[in-house]
């Protein structure tokens, strides 16, 4: 008879609770207690059974470990590893690995299509250097994109949140700003809203309601203010600080790439299409350069 | 004979296993399809079970109460 921790991603309530004790029961095992902070349950028992009872609840569509996800304390070496292990593609980090191809990959593809329509004349003069920014801004979302993706299981409601929030934010407020510099307050506006609500609600919807809401409200209010503060800068140094605004974004983008990666230690990963994802990048980015190139300007921006 | 049981009380994925695995023990369920997002649990059956046998099983774990049944 031994104690063992199984640590189970989705142990949220007394209902996951009665669930495992059912479920260790009909193995044998006796449900000691539970840790809902740590997603925990301490098990005591004979080892194959409480393996046979994990195996259960990963087919019941539960993700567990019997190795403690660690969390929270003196994260700087983990940092460095995680930086490593993502650009080398080490064990462990192989899902973060495929986000840093996606990021080259789609950063390829859009280059191209940047440079296409800009060599047929679509895309002249300073919209040029949007079309730069813009591309950067969506291979790095659809990189973190595909990150939550290959998880959208294994999330915590508050991962949701803040997955929905920070995608709807950055997404919102990037496109806000950069069609706003382009083309002005309004069309900047309504471009920023309805792609960050897009997204926003898209990857949010990994935890249900809450996590679209914020998805939601994120890509509004990122939205409209990406516009406002590109109207509110024509004149005053816009084209050089949009490049500080895109390295702050890209920072928090890197951070929540981080947090999904420490939430999902020891986890499944599913493996999205990465195609899938190219396309849906390359489509967002020929929408965008588009609307630069043909939809309608203020008079601040024909001023500036 | 198809029912709809609206469920007050069922929020996750747990809820869906602790409500069909309760239901299936009953004699005459052919199948169960529980749902938290839509809050409702869908039971297929036939004599000898019942109404009010399925609404005591799905009542059996506390904290879940049978609004409706269509």
């Amino acid at each position: 008879m031994v104690e063992k921790d199984v640590y189970i991603r989705e142990l949220n309530c007394e209902a996951c609770e009665r669930l495992v004790e059912r479920i260790a029961i009909r193995h044998s095992v006796k449900l000691e207690d539970v840790d809902f902070q740590q997603k925990r349950a301490r098990l005591s028992g004979e080892t194959p059974q409480m393996e046979a009872m994990a195996q259960e609840l990963e087919k019941m569509g539960y993700s567990t470990s019997f190795e403690r996800v660690p969390r929270g304390g003196k994260g700087k070496m983990r940092l460095i590893n995680f930086i490593r292990g993502a650009i080398f593609g080490e064990d462990n980090y192989k899902v973060e690995a495929k986000g840093v191809e996606i990021f080259v990959f789609s950063f390829v593809i859009l280059a191209v299509a940047t440079i296409s329509m800009s060599f047929v004349g679509i895309i002249t003069g300073d919209s040029t250097y949007y079309a730069f920014l813009s591309l950067i801004s969506i291979a790095v979302i659809i990189a973190v994109a595909w990150q939550v993706e290959a998880y959208r299981d294994s999330f915590t409601h508050m991962n949701g949140m803040m997955i929905g929030m920070t995608i709807g934010m950055t997404a919102g407020f990037l496109a806000g700003a950069i069609v706003g510099a382009t083309n002005g307050m309004f069309i900047g506006t309504v471009y920023g809203m309805l792609i960050g609500m897009a997204a926003g609600a898209y990857l949010g919807y990994c935890c249900g309601i809450m996590g679209v809401l914020e998805g939601l409200m994120g890509g509004l209010m990122a939205g409209t203010m990406g516009a406002m503060l590109s109207v509110m800068m024509i004149f005053d140094n816009l084209k050089l600080f949009l490049p500080i605004l895109l390295a702050s974004f890209v920072i928090i983008m890197f951070g929540l790439s981080y947090m999904i990666h420490k939430e999902n230690i020891g986890f499944k990963a599913e493996k999205p299409k990465i195609w899938g994802f190219l396309a849906l990048a390359l489509l967002v980015h020929i929408i965008t350069l588009l609307v630069i190139a043909y939809g309608p300007k203020s008079a601040a921006v024909l001023a500036g | 004979m198809r029912k709809t049981f609206k469920v007050k009380g069922m929020h996750c994925n747990s809820c869906n296993w602790l409500i069909s695995e309760n239901v299936k023990e009953i004699k005459g369920v052919r199948s169960v399809e529980a749902d938290f997002t839509k809050r409702e649990t869908v039971v297929e059956f036939e004599k000898p079970a019942t109404e009010e046998e399925i609404i005591k099983a799905i009542e059996k774990e506390g904290g879940y109460k049978v609004e409706n049944i269509s």
